[in-house]
């Protein structure tokens, strides 16, 4: 039996059980698991791929077609490849009913974090204010987790707003739409800032340079293809080097059910079903930690409680960044060209302070290098020849605010579950307020616009996408950490009120959702609470 | 067989409408496999009268993708023109000629938009005033399938 029985392989499950390993402990992995598969040519660029594999259409498509963007009302610009179908596969009789939320959950290796773009920001300490501890108890696991990862960063005009008390890497070099538009904002800085609008570089947990095993970014435009060099990193990678470790156990291949409780109502281990069917088996350890993601760990934790006659378990505050796209032509780049060869997401990020800092809006700016051209192409207003002769000769010029703001905890929004009349349960998601932001959200596109155009951009009002929410895939705030003695929160170490034994080391457990991407403080959080747990 | 003859006959249209000219060999093979996608099936009389025309050559496909995108932005056409661009775009050999920027001085650029845009609304004007009355037609036809 070990020590600590986590359960999820994504970015917070394995920095969790790294800082263990490191500590001599003996930890026991369950994960459903979903592998990624094989990068084809990893020395080939994106455009190489496509005159150098055997099927292009098939690795870029799918079999069939599924990986391509066909027009409708909710079309995003871009589509996740079929090579990052394994990230999304869900196990069968695992749904969700949603009501005013859509979710996206993962049950791959690593976890969601395999298809992110890589943004790691600090809180400030200010935004850690409803959390049980403070900014100089997290600072140090920052730094552990950018050690560990590699997190590329410049000491800019974002500083007040992403601070930068870790060690960063040096910044990969710019592209050129990129460089044009902090050039403009060099010359333009104060009729900017004015706006509350400011930019600087991304983090971005990406290597400059070699890190162990994994090598510098080598500009081959895959990032959303899978990077074949393990320049971007993804918690698969931290897994990877977790199952060399002798006090490692990974068990893939199961979906944990619920959390085993002992009749003083502690937790001893877990329950689990093997994916493709069969018994049940239960698993046990001196401690459980849930990482499986804050929806997953959400409905382990549901069912721990209907297993035992509380089924009628309603958990309120459900969080997501409320997200919106803004996308933007940079007019002094039309009729440029495109070096499809280089590292293909954000390079920029921007914040607009709002005197506040609960409802400052955080952002990263991509502009368009190697991609799917054709989710683009049918988006644009004219018939589909005359919308590739226009974005071919606009291509250089293209790009896109992706802007969040912050949410909090409200009744509302909740998670429970709904027993079927044959007695299967289900989750229900449901975020009943969805509107109470919207002023908020018109005011940062309409501030994110205003500063485009001072940058020499032109952002169409009409192609600002207000996306649904759990767009962001930022969840958080079901089992919230706090100093009062709730039933349902957890202590400053994860470890749920009530439930001795069972901690909580995901985003389920923030009891605020800055406007950021969460997963550097994930990680940080996971490793501070490695830090903590006897 | 019949049906995979007939759906690359369309995907050589299509594809000469987008403006490939040559490499469509393998693009014909995969776009006929990816004709089972539910996301090609569902379709109205209109829709369906729609790829029709497109189908006849070229220049009746840009007609119809040009009245499609005003009245049919999410029909059939249009999925099947976005399709067979993105097999064009994934295609060996020729998938520069859609996925690359075509640079040019700034006057040349603007001069290529202008004549674009300029193109666009000759042509979806032409296309309203052929394709209109068909689109009316259908609506009036009788039947249950007159979701227009």
């Amino acid at each position: 039996m070990s020590r600590f029985l986590v359960v999820g392989s994504g970015a917070s499950g394995v920095h969790f059980a790294q800082s263990m390993l490191e500590r001599g402990e003996h930890v026991e992995m369950l994960d459903v698991g979903f592998e990624r598969p094989g990068s084809p040519l990893p020395d080939a660029s994106f455009a190489d791929l496509k005159d150098r594999l055997d099927e292009p259409e098939a690795y870029f498509l799918g079999a069939h077609g599924e990986g391509v963007v066909y027009p409708s009302p909710d079309a995003k610009p871009y589509g996740f490849p079929p090579s990052k179908a394994y990230v999304f596969r869900r196990p069968p009789d695992l749904a969700i009913t949603e009501r005013g939320f859509s979710p996206v959950v993962s049950y791959a290796r690593g976890g969601l974090a395999e298809a992110w773009t890589g943004g790691s920001y600090e809180l400030r300490d200010e935004e850690l204010a409803e959390f049980p501890f403070s900014g100089a108890d997290l600072r140090p696991h920052y730094e552990v987790i950018a050690r560990r990862i590699g997190v590329t960063g410049e000491d800019d005009d974002l500083r007040p707003y992403s601070p930068m008390s870790a060690s960063y890497l040096a910044p990969l070099a710019l592209d050129a739409h990129s460089a044009a538009l902090r050039e403009r904002y060099e010359r333009r800085r104060e009729a900017v800032n004015a706006t509350g609008f400011h930019l600087g570089r991304s983090r971005v947990a990406v290597l400059s340079r070699d890190l162990g095993a994994r090598h510098a970014c080598g500009e081959l435009g895959r990032c959303l293809w899978g990077c074949p060099r393990g320049s971007l990193y993804a918690p698969s990678l931290t897994l990877a080097e977790l199952l060399t470790h002798p006090h490692f156990t990974y068990r893939p291949g199961l979906v944990v059910h619920r959390v085993l409780l002992d009749a003083r109502q502690r937790a001893v281990g877990v329950v689990a079903e093997p994916v493709g069917g069969g018994s049940a088996v239960e698993v046990r350890g001196e401690r459980v930690v849930l990482a499986a993601g804050a929806l997953a760990t959400t409905r382990i934790y549901l069912q721990t409680f209907a297993a035992l006659g509380v089924t009628d378990l309603t958990l309120p505050g459900l969080m997501d960044n409320r997200h919106v796209m803004v996308p933007f032509v940079n007019l002094s780049r039309v009729g440029k060209s495109v070096q499809l060869a280089s590292y293909q997401y954000h390079m920029l990020a921007m914040a607009i302070d709002t005197g506040d800092w609960r409802t400052d809006v955080h952002g990263q700016i991509s502009s368009l290098k190697a991609a799917s051209v054709h989710p683009i192409v049918h988006s644009l207003p004219f018939d589909l020849r005359t919308s590739l002769r226009v974005f071919r000769r606009m291509r250089a010029a293209l790009g896109v605010a992706n802007i969040w703001l912050s949410d909090r905890r409200r009744e509302v929004n909740l998670a429970r579950l709904q027993r079927s009349s044959n007695g299967d349960t289900r989750m229900v998601l449901e975020y009943g307020d969805d509107t109470s932001d919207l002023p908020a959200t018109h005011r940062a596109i309409a501030t994110t616009r205003r500063a485009l155009r001072q940058l020499g951009c032109f952002a169409p009002a009409g192609m600002v996408k207000v996306l649904p929410r759990g767009s962001s895939v930022h969840y958080a705030g079901t089992l919230p950490m706090g100093a009062e003695e709730h039933e349902h929160t957890c202590r400053a170490n994860g470890e749920v009120r009530g439930v001795p034994g069972l901690h909580i080391a995901d985003g389920a457990a923030f009891p605020w959702l800055p406007a950021k991407n969460l997963t550097f403080t994930l990680m940080a959080n996971a490793a501070r609470l490695a830090a903590l747990i006897e | 067989m019949t049906e995979s003859r007939g759906s690359g006959a369309e995907f050589d249209v299509f594809a000469r409408y987008l403006g490939a000219s040559s490499g469509l060999e393998r693009g014909r093979s995969y776009y006929a496999a990816s004709q089972q996608s539910a996301e090609l099936a569902a379709a109205d009389r209109f829709d369906r009268w729609l790829v029709v025309v497109a189908r006849w050559s070229p220049v009746a496909c840009a007609l119809a993708d040009a009245y499609a995108r005003l009245t049919r932005p999410y029909g059939l056409l249009r999925r099947k023109l976005v399709l067979t661009l993105a097999v064009l775009e994934s295609s060996p050999g020729i998938h520069s000629a859609f996925d690359s920027a075509l640079a040019a001085s700034p006057a040349r650029t603007w001069l290529s938009l202008v004549l674009a845009g300029t193109g666009w609304a000759m042509r979806t004007l032409t296309a309203a005033l052929l394709l209109a009355p068909m689109h009316l037609v259908a609506a009036a036809m009788p039947d249950g399938d007159r979701n227009v």
